[in-house]
């Protein structure tokens, strides 16, 4: 059985002083576990190179990049949306939109998604960031968003910017945001998730991650400022998001 | 497992690995295998789930190879992954580990080597029952200390704590265990 000595435990160097019959203690857990019968180390091995095996094509690819370029290949994917939506989809009224309020949203939205990607791509061998933070990662996305929906609009000078009193047709002018808004999210949680290496339940936050991404391309291209109209259309897309991750969760677990 | 022993540093085989050489992973795996499954069976409930632990860590290790970078160790890396494994079994699972490692079924033995083993046995079971009565932070680092040898700035990279820290977290636990085990005085 190895030592436990160490030179650093000399107590004139002040460090723990650590008692002699614990050493011998750990000496007869170490022989009661013995040669930890039962465990074939062949057999695990041989199941782990069949993992290993099956560790091939574009998603195995993508998560044994190095942690910055993963998260370089993200960050890629989301300035890609921002200047495309920029490019050929910009909301016709943002000339108009004040150009403070625009800069705070898109900044909060951006600021969050950078928050959920850190989280998501956090790799194993680092001590985990702590449980609190992901939970107020997962939560601070609707909540950061309610903050600025439920807000007074930021202008009425458009008339692309009023949405329908009629509920159905209101509610149908929500809709299509909700449907534009998934699908960008789809896309973004699929890429998110191929960086992913597993082994800790990140759903949630890929989840919150991608329906926030949603959320900064309708901003910057549905005109509609009315608050029922950004709560049902754009944060609705959220709420679908974690709605898809907790199913997700409970097929797994089937 | 394995013929000769492979004698370079698990950086060495890490750093082959990275380049492609498959049999760095196999000893890199007979060298760390037996020991991460101690370190995951001390605190789960079941074999199995032990076993899972060691394949998840080095799946995770295959997955995260171009992370690991020249003149980093090694060792952290692997005790880090396998605990932050078995935390994240226990929050799905939401139970703590419930059967001592020596519950597991032992070979007919003679009468003398069985009341022997018993003793042995009993033994382990008051360290293992007076661990598992300190506090996480407290359990982690003496076990990572006096069963996985592991030194201070080590245990340190390995629970994301100073060196400082973790020396008090080891001196508190100690303390502890001097008045659950008696015969410690």
């Amino acid at each position: 059985m190895t030592s436990h000595r160490k030179p650093e435990d000399d107590p004139a160097r002040g460090l723990p002083q650590e008692p002699e019959r614990l050493r011998e203690y750990a000496r007869w857990e170490e022989s009661a576990a013995g040669d930890i019968p039962g465990l074939d180390f062949e057999k695990l091995h041989a199941e782990l190179q069949g993992k290993l095996a099956a560790e091939r094509g574009p998603r195995a690819w993508l998560r044994s990049r190095p942690t910055p370029v993963r998260a370089l290949l993200a960050g890629l994917a989301l300035s890609v949306l921002v200047l495309a939506t920029m490019a050929i989809w910009l909301r016709p009224d943002f000339e108009v939109y004040p150009q403070g309020r625009m800069l705070a949203v898109l900044i909060s939205i951006a600021g969050l998604i950078v928050v959920e990607l850190v989280l998501v791509l956090w790799p194993l061998q680092l001590p985990a960031a702590p449980r609190w933070l992901m939970i107020a990662a997962v939560v601070g996305a609707p909540i950061g968003l309610l903050f600025w929906y439920g807000a007074p609009p930021a202008h009425t000078d458009h008339p692309r910017s009023i949405a329908p009193t009629a509920p159905l047709v209101m509610l149908a002018g929500a809709m299509r945001c909700v449907i534009v808004g998934s699908a960008v999210a789809g896309a973004i949680y699929a890429l998110v998730r191929s960086l992913d290496r597993g082994g800790a339940d990140r759903t949630l936050l890929m989840a919150a991650c991608a329906g926030l991404a949603g959320n900064l391309m309708l901003q910057l291209h549905c005109p509609v400022t009315a608050p029922a109209h950004l709560v049902i259309g754009h944060l609705g897309v959220v709420v679908l998001c974690f709605g898809f991750a907790a199913w997700l969760e409970r097929e797994k677990r089937a | 497992m394995g013929e000769q022993p492979d004698t370079r540093s698990d950086e060495e085989l890490m750093d082959a690995y990275v380049a492609g050489d498959a049999a760095a992973f196999r000893a890199l795996f007979d060298r760390h295998a037996a020991v991460l499954y101690r370190l995951a069976r001390r605190r789960l409930s079941s074999d199995d789930d032990a076993r899972d632990i060691v394949q998840q860590t080095l799946l995770q290790v295959h997955r995260a190879r171009n992370d690991f970078r020249r003149g980093a160790k090694l060792r952290p890396w692997l005790f880090t992954i396998a605990m932050n494994l078995v935390r994240e079994h226990y929050r799905k699972h939401q139970r703590r580990r419930e059967q001592p490692l020596e519950s597991a079924p032992a070979a007919a033995e003679p009468a003398e080597e069985s009341e022997e083993s018993d003793r042995v046995r009993e033994r382990a079971a008051r360290v293992r029952a007076a661990l598992a009565s300190l506090p996480d932070s407290q359990r982690e680092v003496i076990e990572l200390h006096w069963f996985d040898n592991s030194p201070y700035d080590e245990i340190a990279l390995i629970v994301g704590a100073s060196v400082a820290a973790v020396r008090v977290r080891a001196h508190r636990g100690y303390e502890r265990l001097r008045q659950i085990l008696p015969e410690l005085e």
